[in-house]
């Protein structure tokens, strides 16, 4: 439902109501949205509105860790990798818990 | 074909509410705190003795949330705080608006604004880690009969939290419990996180709990 809001606030300021062609959204790996389920549920809300028929497109964004000790940036497997500079634990996510509506292609 | 930039988090709305609300909170003075557990860690039991202990030193108020029922809301006026529930219907989590909501509606009844405010979230580990509800801290609770390795099946909510209260220790003699392996788990997604452990139903280990929440609230008198 946020999502469409989201796009239906990024539109009203288009002249006549545009034909939606594809939401475009980014997608962490380790958001816990499940691309899948997210296409399924936007179908469903997006139904009797302006945005009926866009087509979910999904970019997943994979995750990153910064390095407890070293500070440097690494790409883990899994929660628990250790930092391939230094052996160090894993800190912040820097990446891959994004939930975001990136843009929207409109029919002109 | 054009396009039109959007780049927003889905949340956003969500974030914005929960700065509001954290705005108006610290504003009349409350430190506050979101209770996450899975369905029948404590929570409920705990802030029952909590309060109860905190009575006449601290003055608290509860936003309970649940699918169904406002029983634990009713338990916690029972002991004669304010209570406020939001009753979901089918959501698994509370969010920032149904929190301002409910406290919007709380706040009529109180003469003056909370030195603690609570918030017992819907029983449930995986989405209240995503929404903020404009809160000081996050409190998880894992009971002992849940697993040593909770934790790392459910790391989101291990990350975002500040504190960690493991419940039910007055059953360890019953279970075959690694107390060092579940201390490692908590700590190896959160180094700095504050771990507590007690029992609500026998009062072991509530003392520490309660005296941290008393200083944290300013110890304001009711």
């Amino acid at each position: 439902m946020e999502i469409v809001e989201l796009a239906l606030d990024a539109l009203k300021d288009c002249q006549t109501p545009p034909r939606v062609g594809a939401l475009h959204l980014k997608v962490g790996r380790w958001s816990g949205v499940e691309p899948a389920t997210l296409s399924f549920a936007l179908e469903v809300v997006c139904h009797d509105t302006p945005l009926e028929g866009a087509k979910p497109v999904i970019e997943m964004v994979e995750p990153a860790f910064e390095c407890r000790d070293c500070g440097k940036t690494f790409e883990p497997s899994d929660r628990f990798d250790l930092c391939p500079h230094c052996g160090g634990p894993p800190g912040r996510m820097t990446a891959g818990d994004e939930f975001m509506l990136t843009s929207i292609d409109v029919e002109d | 074909m054009a396009t039109v930039e959007v780049e927003k988090k889905v949340l956003a709305r969500n974030d914005l509410v929960a700065e509001k609300n954290r705005e108006k909170w610290k504003a009349g003075g409350a430190f506050s705190i979101n209770l996450i557990s899975s369905p029948g860690a404590g929570k409920t039991t705990l802030l029952e003795k909590t309060l109860i202990a905190l009575a006449g030193r601290v003055t608290v108020a509860v936003i309970e949330g649940d699918v169904a029922t406002e029983n634990d809301a009713d338990r916690i006026r029972a002991v004669g705080v304010p209570a406020e529930a939001v009753v979901t219907g089918g959501a698994c989590h509370l969010d920032a608006s149904m929190t301002a909501r409910a406290y919007s509606s709380l706040e009529k009844r109180l003469s003056s604004p909370p030195a603690l405010l609570v918030i017992e979230n819907v029983g449930n580990l995986v989405c209240p880690a995503a929404y903020d509800l404009g809160e000081d801290e996050k409190v998880v609770l894992l009971s002992v009969t849940e697993g040593e390795d909770k934790p790392l099946k459910y790391p989101a909510v291990f990350a975002a939290a500040q504190v960690c209260v493991v419940t039910k220790a007055d059953l360890l003699p019953h279970l075959d419990f690694d107390f060092g392996k579940m201390t490692d788990s908590i700590l190896s997604i959160n180094p700095g996180i504050k771990i507590f452990t007690l029992s609500a139903r026998t009062g072991e280990g509530m003392d520490a709990w309660v005296e941290y929440l008393a200083a944290r609230a300013g110890g304001r008198a009711s």
